[in-house]
This record gives structure tokens, sequence and C-alpha cells, in this order.
């Protein structure tokens, strides 16, 4: 089963690189790849691949470092589409499954870290969030060794 | 005294994507006045002080997962300038093919997910509707299947020529760390031919869709989007489109030159205004001298980006490009163009200009040549002008004598179009709020008079959703709020 795990974040401003940081500890077991943005790239990313792990900072509200699971349908039904310079990531892969069916995972899990900081510049997490990166890491591997897509 | 309502339309996201929008009303419900407020990229110009020159390109680069390869090809040829250096022939065609697949993917992914939705699906649609998902469905998978699909080939040229997905790391002061091979030139041939086909179907598709509907079109050529501006791009000893190196060509409302420069020759030409309600300071053209956030002749605002570029070109230097180009410009009959929504058509026109660039850079054997270095003087200073998708991108080093960054200045496309977007922004909600009258509808049309210029302001970082919230909010008379309308 062909396998991807994919990183998104910006990997100088903090907290934003979470996602950056859980996919860096799959490379060498799996496919990885490291993106800032969620617009078509994503799904340049994911075709050919049989499952994916997307791995993301998110504010949701919760205290910052708290680590969530989401599938694909828990995203498309929680956003509407809109923006001025980007696409979300619910829509990029709305799109992929509507255009190339045959070609995106049948499987994509995402595991999401609450932020604190995005705004400040530089490579270390906040102490919350960074503490949380085992823990996303777990959940990722524990996907990718008994998940369902196994 | 004459009592305002406000609305604000405040976009709550996250460095450089901080945005807002306030517009205010009289006492009969009609707009007064209206401002758009940004955050501009200090941060990144403070982060770059201590860093080594070398280091900077691949930095700035995290600047836009958007503009990947623009930050990274300005800030380059601002490293040139530092040690004094140019970049070999070969280094020089490289990095043009570069830019160039770039503009093919950019351009690409803002027509069809931001730009074409408004025309395909309706400006006044449904928001859940008027977006890429709307898109495809009313074009057919197909197409979308097609469009993604040769967008592609752009990708895969970038990352082939960058040596990394996404952010790249193949640049280096005076020229490029890898010459290309001359199996990769043939590669790169082949999705040449993807590239071009790309760009006339997108030019298909915006013939099909707006230039044959005359209400489109009448939005399209009518006063409504309309800001009467200078104009600033790149062009080359021909005053053709250019987009990696050229002289900066200036010309007023009615497309008289008002001057050139190369490198730091921009300190001469453009000056910034600090403006009490803004985070931004914002450009005007210096020799004009500041007249106020008006358009019209005589306004010292000016603009930049592809319609920009195509109104201080006197053409494109490629040959479909250059029927479309004649082909906008009739349909309007004056030149320059000062209907925004006309931006979409000069995207479209250059998206096609880049794809038979990188067939040109493609076909020239000599790309395939060694010499991708040159010799490196001592650091001191240098400037970097590009023409980014979105406008000039003007990256500004100072270093010490071992080449580690003092100061650092970038003006990026939105800064400079910040007067117009304002104007836009203005213009829009003037048309379209009348006796108090808003709905959701509004949010829409107040998009349409920004997106033209693809401002960039969500695009330093993301975090799910990856999108640019917009809220309206409406305050009554006595200052208090009495209606939110959001697009999340």
């Amino acid at each position: 089963m062909r396998t991807v795990v994919v990183g998104i974040g910006n990997p100088v401003l903090r907290d934003d690189a979470v996602g950056v940081k859980v996919a860096q500890h799959f490379e060498g077991l799996v496919d990885t790849e490291i993106l800032m943005t969620t617009d078509f790239k994503v799904l340049d990313k994911l075709l050919g691949y049989d499952r994916a792990v997307i791995v993301d900072g998110v504010r949701l509200g919760h205290a910052p470092g708290t680590v969530l699971e989401f599938n694909v349908d828990d995203l498309l039904f929680t956003y509407t589409y809109s923006g001025t310079h980007n696409l979300s990531l619910p829509t990029t892969l709305k799109i992929g499954y509507e255009l190339f069916a045959e070609e995106m995972p049948r499987e994509i899990r995402i595991v999401t870290v609450e932020v604190e900081d995005v705004t400040t510049f530089g490579t270390d997490c906040t102490p919350a969030v960074e503490k949380a990166i085992p823990e996303a890491v777990r959940r990722v591997r524990h996907y990718l060794e008994s998940g369902s897509g196994k | 005294m004459r009592t305002l309502k406000k609305i604000e339309i405040n976009p709550m996201t996250r460095l450089e994507g901080h945005g807002k929008i306030a517009i205010f009303l009289d006492d009969q419900g009609n707009v007064d006045n209206a401002f758009f407020q940004t955050v501009e990229l200090r941060g990144y110009e403070r982060f770059l002080q201590g860093m080594p020159i070398e280091e900077v390109p691949r930095t700035v680069s995290t600047i836009c997962g958007v503009c990947r390869a623009v930050h990274y090809t300005a800030s380059t040829k601002a490293a040139d300038a530092v040690y004094q250096t140019e970049p070999t022939p070969t280094a020089k065609k490289i990095r043009e093919l570069f830019l160039n697949a770039h503009y093919v993917e950019d351009h690409c992914a803002i027509l069809y997910a931001l730009g074409f939705p408004d025309f395909v699906v309706g400006p006044t649609a449904n928001a859940a509707a008027r977006n890429l998902i709307g898109l495809v469905q009313a074009v057919g998978a197909e197409t979308g299947k097609l469009v993604l699909k040769k967008r592609y080939a752009a990708v895969k040229v970038i990352e082939m020529l960058g040596g990394k997905p996404i952010h790249p790391v193949a640049a280096l002061p005076g020229g490029w760390s890898k010459a290309v091979t001359e199996e990769e030139r043939q590669e790169i041939l082949a999705l040449a031919k993807d590239m071009v086909e790309l760009g006339q179907l997108t030019l298909k598709v915006f013939e099909d869709v707006v230039l044959k509907n005359k209400e489109y079109m009448e939005l399209v050529t009518g006063d409504a989007y309309k800001v009467v501006c200078n104009y600033m791009g790149t062009v080359d000893d021909k005053n053709r489109v250019q987009y990696y190196d050229g002289t900066q060509r200036i010309v007023d409302t009615k497309g008289n030159e008002i001057g050139r420069f190369t490198g730091k020759g921009y300190l001469d030409y453009i000056a910034e205004r600090v403006l009490p309600w803004s985070y931004l300071k914002m450009p005007y053209l210096k020799k004009i001298g500041w007249k106020g956030v008006v358009d019209g002749e005589g306004t010292s605002l000016y603009s930049v980006g592809p319609l920009a570029r195509l109104n201080v070109a006197d053409g494109m230097d490629t040959p479909l490009a250059q029927e479309w180009y004649e082909r906008m410009y009739a349909t309007f009959g004056t030149k320059p163009v000062h209907n925004i929504l006309a931006y979409h058509w000069a995207r479209a026109i250059e998206l096609l200009n880049a794809a038979e660039k990188v067939q040109q850079l493609a076909s020239d054997e000599s790309i395939t040549n060694p010499d991708v270095r040159a010799e490196l003087g001592t650091p001191s200073e240098g400037v970097g002008i590009i023409e980014a998708c979105r406008g000039t991108l003007i990256h500004h080093y100072k270093t010490d004598d071992k080449g580690i960054v003092q100061e650092a200045n970038l003006i990026v496309a939105t800064t400079h179009n910040k007067g117009p977007i304002n104007v836009a922004v203005r213009r829009a909600a003037q048309n379209f709020i009348k006796n108090g009258q808003v709905d959701e509808g509004i949010l829409n049309l107040v998009e349409i008079a920004y997106r033209p210029y693809d401002i960039c302001l969500a695009c330093a970082t993301h975090t799910l959703p990856g999108r640019l919230p917009v809220e309206v909010d409406i305050y009554d008379s006595k200052g208090e709020l009495y209606k939110r309308l959001r697009n999340y």
C-alpha cells in the first residue's frame, strides 16, 4: 500500500511548523512531503497514493497542543469555500475527489495540533505545542501501523 | 455634524494575512468612504538582519507558499548585486525559465480558483457555489481535470530546476548551482507543449464565459470596477512585457511615459506616505507628489500586476500572446485600460506568454551550457527587481563586507497596489451599497473589487482552514453594531 505523510506549515514561524516537524519523523519510513499551502499543491503530492496522512496546525479554540484527528468528510462539512489568494484544504481535497477519484488516496487521515503562536519568527514551537509533537507522531504511527488503512 | 455609519469587512487571519476593510456610511446610508488596511512585511525584514546573504533567498522563499519562486528570484538577483556580479548568460536563461514556469502555475491557480468563479458561476451566486467547485460543475469535470493536469507540467519544471519541491534551493549569487542536462531540456520542452495548450485553453474559457456574455462584458468594461491611475511594469528594449529582467517603465493615466529606472533607481521614483488609518505605508510616485487616495488624471497612485504590465508595454514577446494582447486593447478601444476586471484577462494572456517563453527557452540548446556560475566581488549593497505574478517585487539589502545582512527592504505588489485597491473598494461600495441596504452579496461585490489585484495577505503562513475569513460589521448612525455578516 503506497502511503504518504504530508506536513503543512511555514518552517520559520514557530507553531506553524508543527505539521512539518511531525511529518519529518517519518522520513525514510514512508514517503513524506512538506507543503506551505493548502492549494493545488496538495493534490500534486497526494495523487497516486493509496492512503495519506496530512498533519497541520489549527486554530479551533482548544488548548494549545491539543491533538485531534479528522477524516475528510469532517472537514468538508465544517467550512465554506472562500478566499482571496489561496484554497482551503477541504476545498482542495473535494476538488481532488471530484476530478481524480481514481488517483486520490482511498483514505486520508488529518492529524491536527492546536497552535498558540504563528506570528513570531523562529524554528522552535511554543512549549505546549513542542510537547504535543510526540503525541501527534504517535497518532500518525498508530494509524499507519494499525489504523483502518492498514 | 454629519453622522457616519460604519461597515467593517474584517479578515481575521495571521501574519501578513492581517487585513481589514472598513466602509463608512452617511446618514442616508450611502457610502462616504472606505479603507483597506494590511500589515506589511516588516517581520521578515527584521528576521533577515544578521543572516548571511547566501541564506536569504532560501529564507524569503518561505514568505509565501503560493509565490514560492518570486521572492526567491528577486532575492537572488539582489544577492547578485550585493556581490557586484552578473549571472552568466546560461544562468540567466535557467532563472528566466524557472520564473516563467512559476507564472504558468501561479496564474493558472489564481484564475481558476479565484478569478473565474465570479464569472462562470456568477458574481451574485451563493458563496457555497461561487468557487472552484462551482466552476468545475459549470465547465465540466473533464475540462477541470485537463487544466489541473496541464498545470502540473509547470510544477514539474519548477521542481526540476529548483532542486527541491515547494521551496527551491538551486540559485546562488552569480548563477545557479546545477546546469541543465540535455535530457532535462528535452523533458522541459515536452512539458512546455502542455503549458502552451493550458494557456490557449484558459483564454478559450475566458472567451466562452466572459467575452461572449453581454452582461459580464458590461461588468468588465463598465465604471463600477474602474480605477484610473498610473502604471508600472518591466519591459525589454522593445517595450515588451518582461518578468525576470529589464527596465521598470512608468506611464501616466493617458499612457505617456513618466520615467524608467533599474535597481536603486526605485528610490527616485517611489515614495511612501504614512497614513493614520493604515498599518501600511502607501506608495506613490515621487515625481508627481502626494495627491491623496484618489484616482483620475494627475493622481500619484500607481498600479502593478498583469494589467499594469500590459498597459506600460507595447506588446508581448511571443506570437500567440501578442494576438490576444492586440485583441484585448481592440476590445476596450483605449490604452491604458483602467477597468480592473481586465486584470483577469491580462493574467490569462500572461499565462500563455509565460508558457511560450518556457518553450522558447527550452528550445535553445545553449541552456545546457555548463557555465552557470560567475565570479563574486566584495559584498556591500544590492537591489533585485522582478515582476512577481501579482506585480513588481523589490528586494533591497545592505550587508557588511562579510556578506551579513545589516538592512533589508522589501516592497511587494500588494504594497504598490495599496492606493488603487482602496479606490477600487470604495468605488464598488459606493456602487452597490445604497440607502443602507446591505446583504451578504456585498461581501462578494467588494471582494470582486480587490480580487483582480490578487492581494497577497494570507500567504506568509497558514493554518487550517487556510483561507481568508471576511467579516462585515454594520454600525447604525449611533455607531452601534446592529448586523454582522461573515463568509465563514
